[in-house]
């Protein structure tokens, strides 16, 4: 599976879905189209696979997010830190 | 290990770089891509004791000038009617046009080989790098710092490494940048320099990054029975393209460098230990850590003490980007991998501003990327030996 098709939402998929910060970045320096600073990781989920997925805050590696459902990015979730809920 | 070619035909001895040529890498914003790759060619086939006339194929590495870049650089020269092949693998375009070459003149299809890459970025790429693709991390703003970024972030969590460890390749690669007369960047910098300059993408700052620079490099090949007795022989060449990241793959390594280093190494016919220099991808500074785990130049876990401890200096055990690396020549996107060739083939013939008495082997390394899903799209490994190095079959 790519980062690409797993990150594609489901129908099936659960509203709230949890994983492990396996890597991230907060940019500096966008891209066209993007307003700096922004935090992107890749995130391990529980129940497998691994998406890439913007944050809504910095974290760091490890840290357990929990993806919400996010119509307006292209990877249909944007997650947020359990410390933050 | 046989050799691809028996011995008695013209390459019987192997493959060697008879001559070289290079611009210094910097801004120019008022110099043509034709003008660079002419005179590296020009100064590259000089080297090697060769006119234009005797060059019987081309290969060019170019990414953004927009095609066709090996004929126009070589109209000034005269280069005509010959087979050119313009090939684009991003940051490793330069390297995959010699490595395409190498095979050509190894198997006899092509006795005088241009090498040659060029790059004219001024104008075209003025910040970070977007990759222009639709994919679903370009998407989400994932830049190519970005992508590094994220390799790093999960390095130094893994292995308990500080982020002054990379920081400690920059400072590396300038100082050596410093006595290289074709280098972008000649003032060496200090860690908490690095460490303090504006950030890019967490945790890369942006003297962690290389920068795009105009540039060209070139190499002449030829049998080594027809090159100058010390012209460095090529042992072999090794190309891979990416992997996706995809749940499990394991960012702090180089799955596609790993590949392209395994070909290099059979080709060759030695191990990763059998090498004592090298010029790997340090686009950023982490990449150079990677690249040398992966490479097997250092055990998982290591390289990122190499640096801080001066194993990979110049003076040290293995130099790594002697030349100063692509942190401290700069970046000339399509023409990197020929002046990494450039200037280990200088070292291994003493002719170098940066020295390396002691490298008998030598490796040079590129990655190039250009789809986010991926590792990348292209790795080539490239190994070189002085003649009183080149291990017995």
């Amino acid at each position: 599976m790519t980062a690409s098709q797993a990150a594609r939402p489901t129908r099936t998929a659960p509203a709230l879905t949890s994983g492990t910060v396996y890597a991230c970045t907060t940019l500096h320096v966008p891209l066209p189209g993007h307003q700096a600073p922004y935090t992107l990781a890749y995130v391990d989920l529980d129940g497998g696979g691994r998406v890439l997925s913007a944050v809504d805050r910095p974290v760091v590696v490890g840290e357990r997010v929990v993806l919400l459902p996010d119509p307006a990015s292209p990877a249909g979730v944007t997650a947020s830190p359990e410390r933050a809920a | 290990m046989r050799r691809p070619v028996a011995a008695g035909t013209a390459t019987g001895g192997g493959v060697a770089v008879a001559g070289t040529g290079m611009t210094a890498f910097g801004r120019f914003p008022e110099a043509e891509l034709t003008d660079l790759g002419g005179r590296a060619a020009r100064a590259a086939l000089d080297d090697a004791g060769m006119s234009p006339a005797d060059v019987d194929g081309v290969w060019c590495g170019n990414v953004v000038g927009g095609g066709a870049a090996g004929q126009r650089a070589l109209v000034e020269l005269g280069i005509e009617g010959v087979p050119v092949r313009n090939l684009e693998s991003a940051c490793a375009s330069g390297s995959q046009a010699f490595a395409e070459a190498v095979a050509a003149v190894r198997s006899g299809r092509s006795r005088c080989a241009l090498v040659l890459g060029v790059e004219k970025t001024s104008g075209v790429f003025d910040g970070v790098i977007a990759l222009d693709r639709d994919d679903l991390p370009s998407r989400l703003g994932l830049s190519l710092p970005g992508i590094y970024a994220m390799n790093a972030s999960r390095y130094l969590w893994q292995y308990g490494a500080d982020v002054a460890a990379l920081a400690a390749v920059s400072v590396k690669n300038r100082r050596a940048g410093a006595r290289n007369p074709r280098a972008m960047f000649r003032a060496e910098v200090s860690v908490d320099e690095v460490l303090g300059s504006r950030p890019v993408a967490d945790p890369f700052t942006l003297l962690q990054c290389c920068a795009n620079a105009d540039g060209a490099a070139a190499v002449v090949l030829l049998a080594a029975g027809e090159s100058p007795a010390d012209a460095a022989r090529v042992l072999g060449c090794g190309v891979a393209s990416g992997y996706p990241i995809d749940a499990g793959y394991d960012l702090t390594r180089s799955r596609i460098t790993a590949t392209a280093a395994r070909r290099a190494y059979a080709e060759a016919g030695i191990p990763p230990g059998a090498v004592d220099a090298a010029e790997v991808h340090d686009a950023f500074t982490v990449g150079e850590v990677i690249a040398l785990e992966s490479l097997g130049l250092a055990e998982p876990g290591a390289a990122w003490r190499l640096a801080p401890e001066g194993v990979t200096s110049a003076e040290g055990r293995l130099p790594v980007n002697a030349s100063g690396g692509l942190l401290a020549r700069g970046h000339a996107v399509g023409a990197s991998g020929v002046a990494q060739i450039v200037e280990l083939s200088r070292q291994l013939r003493d002719v170098s501003e940066n020295p390396l008495p002691r490298a008998g082997v030598a490796l040079a390394h590129t990655v190039g990327g250009g789809m986010a899903t991926h590792d990348g799209i292209a790795a080539v490994v490239t190994l070189l030996a002085r003649p009183a190095a080149v291990p017995a079959r």
